[in-house]
């Protein structure tokens, strides 16, 4: 008696209960289909989000002076030089490579003067990758490099009670002590959803804010960002060896800790509610093999009585359970993995107020999926390590089994 | 006889400021009065030290009593004509590149003063040590070989100061304040001044080269050095405005 004898041998037992196996088997095709439909919408929001939201904050990875995080010193600079960006541009993988110059200062109007977030950006790169240019809502975006204007955050704007045209006075310490002061006429007014930033923010163009802060052809970072976020660590380790160790590379969860803890509470409360189902699903399965083996304590007496060993007959109930689960696998990928390809292509779009507030808050209107490999993974990893729990039971029974008994009908 | 002697010993170690008739308070207010007399004109290189950087400013300064003070830059370059005005507890800074008289926001007074390692509060409350602090004289020592009172300040429940506690060396000799200690409210030190080259400048003998050290940053300081000195003479209280912040060059 072959393996392949015992597999068939299986194959026609679990077909004995037509209606039993078909809805063990489809709870765990249902179960797999939601959970992967759950995760593959999760995984694909907060890629689809996470690359909206980093644009215009931290980027997916930033190169910074190592004691730059210290204290944010204007000190501690990097260079911008053609040399510097060759060697950055150097790096392979990336999509965009964008300079700027972060710093702070006192921003002061006629009536009333507040501490603001000085960012020195270059026009062009920064709009073909953030498009900072249509976030534009009164006014207009920088034209040239260096121009002498700037364009400061909603928020700002009514705090200081400025208008477009009106004077607005940068005052604070620049690179080595010196004093950096400026007096830039307001070309436009940006509105950004998260307050805090729309609040602070006053935009130079590079040249101006690097005039103001006296730093020279410096910055404080160069923000690099690439199409898929999933090769964060490995581009992560690449820039930092190709950069050497004069530069510091951060990435965006350590750029910005509480969106990074956002993503994690949600993935976790989404995990957390996969547990719940295969749990359920577990249980289904268990009671099914249990039900498998106690119901046929006769036959498997008349079958070690005719000479079958033990360990023949434990295999057999394991292909029996494992035929089960991979049928419910099957079945239940055969469905879901052709409904996340087109939700993949085709996200969900939102339309009403759901919509209004994700665009306000600087996000696509739409529910993207991910098909991310790893999602698969783990739900086939989830099955099987369920059915190894569930076996160890008509094994354990299979090994104490009495023959004499079991054939007289006794336990 | 020896227990005569053990009660003059035992009096001179009770009392040991009586012999001269100062009180802590008294010394601490004559070595304040001794840098900035009724008025004072002082010439200064300021220098700020850094581990991988040095900016070396020239500057000169007004001061009258304890209300009044100004400050004027006269390099480097980019900074030549900024000054700082100081009127009872209000800070004015005057930046010429953009034409335009900065008031220095309560919220500022912590920080730096023209990117040194003074505080704009180190420069309004300059006289705070004689007002808003009780004294005691804690023992005596020398300080660069200089025999000095060591005096610990604390300040008064109500007052508005930022320190938790200060601890100054007064030369015995001079009253010239040689060292001065600033720790916070948990009693950790945060910053050193050190005065060294005692030398007469304007008619007086003091220090003529002050170091701000802060405690825990290792290699950087602020150093002035005092090139010329006046005091005591006649000057309006209306050299201390916003108009004349403006005109200085």
């Amino acid at each position: 008696m072959g393996w392949l004898f015992l597999v068939k041998l299986a194959w026609r037992n679990i077909w004995r209960q037509k209606r039993r196996t078909l809805i063990t088997a489809s709870t765990i095709a249902m179960t797999l289909m939601l959970s992967l439909f759950m995760r593959s919408m999760q995984e694909g929001s907060y890629s689809h989000n996470l690359d909206n939201v980093t644009r215009f904050y931290s980027g997916y990875l930033q190169l910074q002076h190592p004691q730059f995080s210290d204290n944010q010193s204007i000190d501690k600079l990097l260079p911008a030089d053609s040399k510097f960006s060759k060697k950055i541009h150097s790096i392979t993988g990336l999509s965009h490579v964008v300079p700027r110059l972060e710093s702070f200062a006192l921003g002061a109007s006629a009536s009333s003067s507040k501490g603001v977030v000085v960012m020195g950006i270059s026009p062009q790169l920064e709009d073909v990758y953030s498009g900072l240019a249509a976030k534009i809502s009164q006014g207009r975006y920088f034209v040239t490099d260096n121009e002498n204007g700037c364009v400061i955050g909603s928020g700002l704007a009514e705090y200081l009670r400025l208008e477009l045209g009106d004077q607005l006075v940068l005052y604070g310490q620049g690179y080595h002590g010196v004093t950096a002061a400026g007096l830039y006429p307001v070309v436009g007014i940006v509105h950004f959803p998260v307050g805090q930033f729309d609040r602070r923010v006053v935009y130079l163009p590079l040249e101006s804010a690097q005039q103001l802060f006296a730093t020279a052809e410096q910055v404080s970072s160069w923000v690099l960002h690439f199409d898929n976020i999933n090769h964060l660590d490995k581009l992560k380790s690449h820039a930092q060896q190709v950069m050497g160790a004069q530069v510091r590379v951060r990435d965006w969860a350590d750029l910005s800790p509480e969106l990074e803890q956002q993503v994690a509470l949600d993935r976790i409360s989404g995990q957390f509610l996969i547990f719940v189902l295969y749990g359920v699903a577990g249980f289904g399965l268990f009671a099914t093999i249990m039900m498998m083996t106690l119901e046929r304590q006769r036959e498997f007496a008349v079958m070690l009585a005719a000479g079958m060993t033990r360990l023949r007959l434990q295999l057999l109930v394991t292909f029996e359970s494992l035929l089960i689960a991979v049928g419910g696998l099957v079945l239940g990928m055969a469905v879901i993995t052709p409904t996340l390809v087109w939700f993949y292509y085709h996200p969900i779009p939102l339309s009403g107020e759901i919509a209004m507030t994700m665009e306000e808050m600087g996000f696509e209107a739409i529910i993207p999926f991910s098909l991310d490999p790893a999602l698969f993974v783990s739900p086939i990893v989830i099955v099987f390590c369920l059915v190894f729990v569930c076996i160890l039971y008509p094994i354990g029974r299979l090994q104490r089994l009495a023959i004499a008994a079991a054939l007289k009908g006794g336990r | 006889m020896g227990r005569l002697v053990l009660t003059i010993l035992l009096i001179i170690a009770v009392f040991p400021a009586d012999g001269l008739c100062q009180t802590a308070t008294d010394i601490v207010r004559a070595s304040d009065e001794k840098m900035r007399g009724q008025s004072s004109f002082t010439e200064i290189t300021m220098q700020i030290i850094r581990p991988d950087w040095l900016r070396t400013m020239k500057m000169r300064g007004w001061t009258k009593g304890e209300d009044y003070s100004l400050v004027l830059v006269l390099a480097p370059a980019r900074d030549k004509g900024s000054s700082s005005l100081k009127r009872g507890k209000e800070m004015w800074n005057w930046v010429p590149r953009i034409e335009r008289v900065i008031k220095i926001a309560p919220s500022m007074l912590g920080q730096s003063w023209m990117g040194s390692d003074f505080t704009n509060d180190d420069l309004i409350n300059q006289s705070s040590i004689v007002v808003d602090y009780t004294h005691t004289i804690l023992r005596q020592e020398s300080f660069d070989s200089t025999p000095c009172w060591v005096i610990e300040a604390t300040p008064l429940a109500d007052a508005p100061v930022v320190w938790g506690k200060l601890v100054v060396w007064v030369s015995q000799s001079e009253l010239n304040q040689r060292k001065v200690e600033f720790y916070d409210e948990f009693g950790d030190l945060i910053n050193t001044m050190s005065s060294y080259e005692l030398k007469v400048l304007g008619g007086r003998l003091i220090p003529t080269r002050m170091e701000m050290q802060p405690a825990d940053k290792h290699g950087q300081k602020t150093v002035l050095s005092y090139s010329a000195a006046e005091f005591d003479f006649a000057i309006d209280d209306d050299f201390f405005s916003l108009d004349q912040m403006r005109e200085l060059r």
